[in-house]
């Protein structure tokens, strides 16, 4: 029993140590997969594919490029992949204009070639940077060496647990005492979005590798339940939400796209992209009919959940659009970013002045029914509301509460010098937590403005 | 079996080859510099560059050559031509090349300083070296893919949060350095537009990995300001083939008194890539005979150093050719050095039309040419440049062609401020007024533009940004405009220079005011002179205060001087500028004069574009450039002289058949140039040849085209290059041939009615009973400057008798020389 666990426990836990071994056969997914993720696909892949080779999938690696076959299983010296690979004339050496391959990698593609360039247990067609992703799931660091931005954070439905993006993972503090509770290892490097499912003990997690993965994984955040790796994307996810009845997840990322999943199939239901740059946040509205998403472009659009169409597109930011939310009590939308204002408005109205058949000339020049709210020394990073109240974290350090319907500033949190980067609250216990890009994250008790405490999230690290 | 006395042989060729190569013998002694480094932190090193010096002064890189031997290894270490501190000691350093040695003190100090990566000293030059900010890529006004920096790093305060901040941060990551997104592009390990630009073992990649790794920090306060770069060796190294190459050393200077090398951080160009390249480690490898210079940037400081590469070639022989003056010694001087053999001097008539379109713009009369090439006497030449000197033509063709580049048009200083401005222009040549003087009343100048004509310099640039840029193109040969929105890519000039040199001329003042009276106009006329009139003059005036903000900074800027800095607050920041341009220590106003004088004349400056003196456009013969400035300064900015000078140089008067068939013998004015002849002298010697002058409207009957203050449009000038003057750019003037002028010399309205008339050369000579021989003979002599050859009279008379109508054939005969390339080219 225990001779037929332990090989198992080792390959979930570090499979690229199968790669040490010199004999057996080389695994396609572990072994081959990333070296030519990390080497070849940013020449031969969905961006560029130089001689009309592409390599971002097992199938695409054995077809036909101009050069005809690449790969002859199990003759490695007939194989012109590894031939460029191995040259010794740098000029058309393989990876182009770069440092050649290293002997481990050159032997371990000699030897899958050899043992037939067989693409074990995988789907031809996947997606090779998404499989590495997948299987390739490096540790948290132990101790952090520098604290790293806080770019969400998240109250636990019961208000007693509070969500920190980390790297490489979540972790999870007692927001009274700044106390660590777990850490949720086994995230993506980088965690740009958090959202706890309103329903069910379950934590949403968005995130990935600059401008290499995008992923979304869902995590019982208990501590003992590896994630759920929901989908992965080309580039970073830099939002996720919820439904308000909790049967759904919507995305919004680098990769222009916002998608919608079936939380209980795991099922993609829809795919927008009808963005022309990066979409930086995403929320649903009370009944879930509808979802906002803020974009780089300098627009928000929304759209109807069921159908994905377009409703509406909101032209008055003028400069990127950073975080978008919808207010449950009005069904208004605050959307804020570079411009440095609150920008409230009624979807539904918009859309009934903005009227989508109209000219595209006289929609940009309308003036269109909404309120803005000013004040704010830098970038907003992020909106969170709640019952009529709108807070904001900026980059001048402060994060405001404003009354949507006045606009009143009622209160400001925070005077710390670094950029407040991300706020959650909790309604219940009245409670604020602002990230912070120095790492630090506040607690404040809303009604009396109080700090209730204050802690670097960043394991090993002391406090500030 | 081999045979041994062909062992022998090889040996010998192997032998004597290798000592050829070699060469020990004959140096003198080998420098070493620096001759003494202080290392005050473990993050100093030093690239020591070794010379070796033969006894005839020739000098030679024996950097990568030499040995580096440490005499403590605790206080020191080498590793190949590099020194590195290894303990806190002073040591001494024993350079061995060739035999010969030399020593560097090293003084390591604070050795356990902990020094992180400077984001403003080292990761931006990083950046520039990786070329990630350059104008074609991220340092682009709206950046690439998303990613945009400041062009060069003019903007650290942006850069920093672009780097660290904005985008979530996703293109720096601290925790894992060498997982950033902007080196992982850099690197291309991940699909990036501008390729491959970092190889992980370039030191711009450690830098900038050590400075996330370190956490990004943030040194825009404390960093110490750069305030000098020193490169070595000067400017003027001759290298030799098979010395090919030389080593840089580039030492920054920082406000706190510390120096480190940056070479391996500095940017390196070379301004001819087909005589030499420079790698991203500061070696200069020659390839091509010839002058070349390389700029050097670290930060904003651009330094460019020119050097000289020198090849034998084969069966050369320097036959000593006669020299008229110091002109001659310094472009024979290096053309031997190239390897290159001037041309002959040229003929008289080639001499004489040469001359005369040159300072006159006007092709000589026919007894001019008759009794020049009669006349014997060794000197006629210059007799005949000191004659044509004085001529008023020269005064009006040399001041139209001031008057393109100070934008003088009817449309912008009206008809009456044009003929004034144009007037004054040329008064200033015929007197020969000072140029310094010139410059000087022209940038100082204030008042109503019709009294006081030079203030029409500020009408005809209308704001300004205008005056900044063109009084910097004009006069310090220096195209800022870049500089507007970002520090100039190839040269030192900065955004705050740009705006410091604005704020010089801020304070212009441009009011329209009421024209004077006329006497008996009309009441209409006179009621509309009353009002501030677009068509009258224009007062131009300097208020006390300015206005140029800095679009980056915002701060309100103060009038600058170039190389001094803050002008003087208590006068008109305009004097200030005027008397510094104008002081014999610049070194802008007489390069940029002499330069220009001397692209007329030959046809392309020593700097070329001539208002374009940049670092990598070094002048192609610096000892030139530099002598004709110095002697313009010593005598007064004399134009004259310096024209003088120039055309009574052999250099000038060389043959335009070149000796060498090396494409830059014409860099070097090894030979004269052929080049089309300029839109208005042309215009005029079809005219002067076919006696069928233009006449102009609103100016003294006789008038040539070369002598109007603005010239109608008319297709034919404009066919040929005639600039608009919109700009105060000498390359407005196009010198392109083009089909259009083809059509206008074969069949144009300028040639046909002239060929046509009744009272033309031709008809006039036929009127006087000339005979058809005769009249060929004139018509050579008029259009060339010569009679015609045995074999083009045959030619030409056989034409005219075949042709049966005489007036028709004489007329085709003049047609073709009129279209010949002996015409209409400068030769």
């Amino acid at each position: 029993m225990v001779k037929f666990l332990l090989p198992v426990f080792i390959a979930v836990l570090t499979p690229a140590a199968l790669g040490n071994a010199d004999d057996g056969l080389v695994d396609f997914k572990t072994q081959v997969a990333p070296i030519v993720v990390e080497h070849c696909v940013a020449c031969h892949g969905p961006k560029k594919a130089f001689a009309n080779y592409r390599v971002d999938s097992y199938a695409r690696m054995m077809a036909d490029s101009d050069a005809g076959k690449n790969i002859e299983p199990g003759k490695p010296d007939d194989s012109l992949f590894l031939e460029l690979i191995v040259q010794a004339e740098p000029t058309g050496r393989m990876p182009k204009n770069s440092d050649p391959l290293s002997e481990r990698e050159i032997t371990t593609l000699r030897r899958w070639i050899e043992q037939g360039a067989k693409g074990q247990g995988i789907e031809p067609t996947a997606d090779l940077a998404g499989m590495v992703a997948r299987s390739n799931r490096p540790a948290a660091p132990v101790i952090y060496r520098t604290p790293v931005p806080i770019a969400t954070i998240a109250f636990n439905q019961s208000g007693e647990e509070l969500a920190v993006g980390g790297y490489h993972e979540v972790t999870v503090w007692d927001p009274s005492s700044g106390k660590l509770l777990r850490r949720l290892a086994g995230m993506a490097q980088r965690t740009q979005a958090l959202a706890y499912s309103p329903k069910a003990d379950l934590l949403a997690v968005a995130g990935g590798k600059p401008g290499e993965s995008g992923e979304l994984a869902l995590i019982v955040p208990d501590g003992q339940t590896p994630p759920r790796i929901l989908a992965t994307a080309s580039d970073l996810l830099l939002g996720v939400a919820f439904s308000p009845d909790g049967s759904m997840l919507a995305t919004a990322g680098a990769d222009r796209t916002v998608r919608t999943y079936d939380l209980a199939s795991g099922k993609e239901l829809l795919q927008l992209k009808q963005f022309a740059d990066w979409v930086t946040g995403i929320a649903f509205d009370r009944e879930g009919v509808s979802i906002a998403a803020s974009s780089s472009d300098k627009l928000v659009k929304v759209f109807e959940v069921r159908t994905g169409k377009l409703q509406t597109t909101y032209i008055l930011h003028n400069e990127p659009v950073l975080t978008v939310g919808f207010d449950c009590e009005s069904n208004k939308v605050v959307s804020a970013g570079v411009d440095r204002k609150l920008h409230v408005w009624d979807p539904k109205v918009i859309a009934a002045e903005d009227g989508t058949a109209a000219l595209l000339e006289d929609r940009f020049k309308k003036e269109l029914s909404s309120k803005t709210i000013e004040g704010f020394g830098d970038e907003i990073l992020d909106v969170v509301l709640s019952r009529g109240f709108v807070f904001s974290a900026s980059a001048d350090g402060k994060v405001r509460q404003h009354d949507l319907k006045t606009s009143n500033l009622l209160k400001t949190f925070g005077e710390s010098g670094d950029w407040a980067y991300s706020v959650a609250i909790d309604s219940e216990s009245k409670r604020l937590a602002v990230g912070g890009f120095d790492g630090s994250v506040r607690v404040y008790d809303i009604e009396t403005g109080r700090e209730i405490v204050h802690f670097l999230a960043a394991p090993g690290l002391d406090r500030p | 079996m081999i045979c041994p006395r062909l062992i022998a042989i090889v040996w010998v060729i192997v032998v004597t080859s290798f000592t050829g190569l070699s060469k020990a013998e004959d140096l003198a002694r080998i420098e070493v510099y620096p001759a003494r480094v202080v290392f005050d932190s473990p993050r100093r090193e030093i690239h020591p560059i070794v010379t070796g010096f033969a006894d005839d002064g020739s000098t030679r890189d024996l950097t990568r050559t030499a040995r580096f031997t440490s005499g403590d290894p605790r206080v020191a270490v080498s590793a190949g031509h590099l020194i590195q501190p290894a303990g806190n000691g002073v040591t001494t350093v024993v350079v061995l090349a060739e035999g010969q040695t030399a020593t560097i003190e090293v003084v390591v100090d604070h050795f356990d300083r902990l020094e992180p990566v400077s984001f403003r000293n080292e990761a931006l030059a990083g950046l520039t070296k990786a070329g990630c900010n350059s104008g074609g890529c991220h340092g682009s006004p709206s950046g690439k893919g998303g990613f945009s920096l400041s062009m060069m790093g003019y903007d650290p305060v942006a850069d920093l949060r672009v780097l660290t901040r904005a985008s979530w941060s996703r293109r720096t990551n601290p925790i894992e350095p060498e997982a950033s997104l902007m080196l992982r592009k850099g690197t291309g390990r991940i699909a990036h537009g501008g390729g491959t630009r970092l190889h992980e073992t370039d030191p711009a990649f450690r830098l900038l990995r050590d400075w996330i790794g370190e956490g990004c920090g943030t040194d825009l306060d404390k960093a110490p300001a750069l305030v000098k770069v020193e490169v070595y060796p000067d400017s003027g190294r001759i290298l030799r083939e098979p010395n090919s190459s030389q080593q840089l050393l580039v030492l920054a200077h920082y406000a706190d008194g510390s120096t480190r090398d940056v070479t391996e951080i500095s940017s390196y160009t070379s301004s001819d890539e087909s005589v030499a390249t420079v790698g991203p480690d500061g070696r200069i490898v020659a390839k091509d005979r010839g002058e070349f210079a390389v700029s050097i940037r670290y930060l904003h400081e651009v330094v460019a150093r020119t050097f000289t590469f020198v090849k034998p070639v084969a069966g050369f022989v320097w036959l000593n050719p006669p020299r008229n003056n110091r002109v001659d010694d310094l472009v024979h001087g290096q053309l031997k050095l190239l390897g290159l053999l001037p041309s002959e001097t040229c003929s008289d008539s080639e001499f004489l039309r040469r001359v005369s379109l040159d300072v006159t713009g006007l092709l000589p009369e026919i007894d001019e040419t008759q009794s020049f090439l009669a006349d014997s006497s060794p000197d006629k030449r210059s007799r005949l440049i000191d004659k044509l000197l004085d001529r008023a033509e020269y005064a009006a063709y040399w001041g139209q062609r001031q008057a393109d580049l100070l934008r003088v048009t009817k449309e912008s200083l009206t008809e009456e401020g044009a003929r004034r401005y144009y007037d004054w222009i040329v008064e200033s040549v015929r007197a020969n007024q000072p140029f310094d003087r010139f410059v000087h009343d022209l940038l100082t100048s204030e008042g109503n533009t019709y009294d006081k004509p030079s203030a029409n310099y500020y009408r005809a640039a209308a704001d300004t940004n205008s005056v900044t840029e063109s009084t910097v193109q004009l006069f310090m040969g220096v195209r800022i405009g870049c500089a507007k929105c970002h520090n100039h890519p190839f040269d030192r000039w900065t955004q705050d220079n740009y705006y410091g040199i604005a704020a010089v001329f801020d304070r212009v003042t441009r009011d329209l005011i009421p024209a004077p009276p006329v006497e008996g106009e009309p009441k209409a006329a006179k009621k509309r002179r009353g009002k501030r009139d677009p068509d009258g003059p224009m007062m131009i005036k300097v208020a006390s205060t300015g206005t140029t903000i800095q679009p980056r900074t915002h701060q309100q800027m103060k009038p600058w001087l170039p190389l001094v800095g803050d002008a003087p607050s208590d006068q008109d920041a305009r004097k200030a500028f005027a008397d510094w341009l104008t002081s014999p220590e610049n070194p802008f106003l007489a390069r940029v004069a002499v330069n220009r004088i001397w692209a007329h004349l030959l046809g392309r400056g020593i700097v070329d574009p001539v208002d374009d003196f940049h670092s990598t456009n070094p002048p192609s013969n610096a000892a030139l450039l530099d002598y004709l400035a110095d002697d313009f300064v010593k005598n007064g900015c004399d134009r004259k002289r310096t024209l003088r000078l120039i055309l009574n140089s052999r250099t000038y008067q060389r043959s335009v058949a070149a000796k060498s068939s090396d494409p830059n013998e014409a860099r070097y004015f090894a030979s004269a140039q052929v080049r089309l002849i300029a839109a208005e002298p042309l215009f005029d010697a079809i005219g002067r040849v076919t006696e069928i002058q233009e006449s102009f409207r609103g100016v003294p009957k006789g008038t040539r085209a070369t002598q109007m203050p603005t010239l109608p449009r008319m297709e034919f000038l404009e066919a040929f290059g005639q600039p608009k003057r919109e700009t105060a750019c000498q390359c407005e003037r196009g010198s392109e041939p083009s089909l259009a002028q083809a059509l206008q010399l074969l069949n144009g309205p300028a040639i046909q009615k002239r060929l046509s008339d009744r009272d033309n050369r031709l008809n006039r000579l036929v009127r006087d009973g000339k005979s058809n021989r005769e009249i060929i003979e004139e018509c050579y002599l008029a259009a060339l400057c010569r009679p015609p050859t045995n074999s083009e009279l045959t030619r030409s008379l056989g034409y005219i008798d075949a042709a049966g109508d005489r007036n028709r054939g004489l007329e085709d005969v003049l047609w073709a020389i009129l279209n010949s390339k002996e015409f209409i080219f400068q030769h």
